[in-house]
């Protein structure tokens, strides 16, 4: 991520350091964005360390390409981070969509993929990084509280549902057998519960 | 103010997601919203919403399992009691070791009130062979003194006659035994005498 040799040399800048504009403004961008274009990668490939080199992949990419907005854009040692930032339209999407692209290469060189998205996310067989690793960002510990707030408010029948997919990875068809419920019954429960637990993890983001 | 319809179309996406992501979707509907991930920002939304809150929430319920161990972890009590008791082997060869080398000393001691020693030299063979026996058996009761308490409740006299005296680790051999001796001495004769001498 602090990968200057493609960006041009400058002098110490308005920002106070000799570090490009393109740089921070990539380390801007990989703050605001890198978590939820993780989390998208884990969801596409399944894989936490895969989507981890993704992500590393996407914003190389995208440092190149601030680094020649930088130049075609920005005159030497006058712009700042957030100004290069400002002449890229939609630099959310064009993260999502070439970590698509380059997740899909990844999925093209594996054969197993299909058996893969036969498998949740948050099944425990699937690998997992240290607890160093991304998890931390992604789940972060104050994340978890609220989450687990939110898990904690929830009706009883919909907690138990949202506890038998997630933490115990049972199918909607064995929740429902088991509980002696209709089908669309446990999955009317887990679509209100996981509503609820969006909307929680919402609010603590606009808290942060 | 929430748009009702956008709201609508916003959990039916989420829901497409959390499907997608838990692989509950068929080939056929994993290929459909794949296509549409590639070019529908929104659907990638959703999808990166849908982990995050689903490891969020796994995590929670780790934590809260993680929270519960305490009490279970006293429920593991009754292994640790197993593994203190694992060391009963041991402790069972001190007793018997000790147990043998006092039966060993008994014997002994009754074979010396039968025998006519012939020579001075066997009783003086006699009393060593009984004091370290003597001093052996002192000694692994003094290294595991509480492992003991029979043996030396054992080493009191029949009712009726006297306690015998109290083991003197220090001088090696106690004096009922040397007193022992010098009865047996006494019976042998002229041969005491050279033994004195």
């Amino acid at each position: 991520m602090t990968d200057s040799s493609s960006g041009p040399e400058r002098a110490p800048g308005s920002e106070g350091d000799d570090t490009p504009v393109h740089v921070k403004a990539v380390e801007a961008l990989y703050r605001e964005h890198g978590t939820d274009l993780e989390a998208f990668l884990i969801g596409v490939l399944r894989d936490r360390h895969q989507a981890s080199e993704v992500v590393q992949v996407v914003f190389r990419k995208a440092l190149e390409f601030l680094a020649e907005l930088e130049t075609s854009e920005l005159k030497a040692a006058e712009g700042t981070a957030d100004e290069l930032l400002s002449k890229w339209q939609s630099p959310r999407g064009w993260l999502f969509r070439v970590g698509w692209n380059e997740a899909m290469l990844v999925r093209r060189v594996q054969t197993r993929h299909q058996n893969l998205l036969q498998k949740a996310v948050w099944n425990r067989d699937l690998d997992r990084p240290e607890p160093t690793g991304p998890e931390s960002r992604l789940v972060q510990g104050e994340t978890v509280e609220a989450v687990r707030k939110a898990i904690g408010d929830l009706p009883e029948e919909q907690r138990n549902v949202v506890h038998s997919r997630i933490y115990e990875d049972k199918t909607f068809a064995v929740i429902a057998e088991e509980l002696g419920l209709p089908l669309g019954t446990v999955l009317t429960r887990m679509r209100l519960a996981m509503q609820k637990l969006e909307r929680a993890l919402a609010r603590h983001r606009d808290t942060e | 103010m929430i748009d009702e319809s956008q709201n609508s179309l916003s959990d039916g996406l989420s829901w497409l997601a959390l499907r997608y992501i838990g692989g509950e979707m068929t080939e056929a509907e994993a290929a459909v919203f794949e296509q549409r991930l590639g070019t529908d920002e929104a659907a990638c939304e959703a999808v990166s919403t849908a982990v995050q809150v689903s490891l969020a929430a796994q995590a929670a319920f780790d934590s809260e399992a993680s929270r519960s161990l305490p009490a279970s972890n006293n429920k593991t009590q009754p292994v640790v009691i197993t593994r203190v008791a694992s060391h009963g082997p041991a402790r069972s060869a001190r007793w018997i070791s000790l147990s043998v080398s006092a039966l060993a000393l008994l014997l002994v001691l009754a074979a010396a009130n039968f025998r006519q020693p012939e020579t001075a030299s066997s009783d003086a063979e006699l009393a060593r062979e009984l004091a370290v026996l003597w001093t052996e058996a002192g000694l692994a009761a003094e290294l595991d003194e509480t492992e003991m308490p029979t043996i030396v409740e054992n080493n009191s006299a029949e009712p009726g006659e006297e306690r015998l005296p109290p083991v003197d680790l220090v001088a090696g051999v106690p004096k009922w035994m040397l007193v022992a001796l010098e009865t047996q001495r006494g019976e042998a004769g002229d041969d005491d005498e050279i033994l004195e001498n």
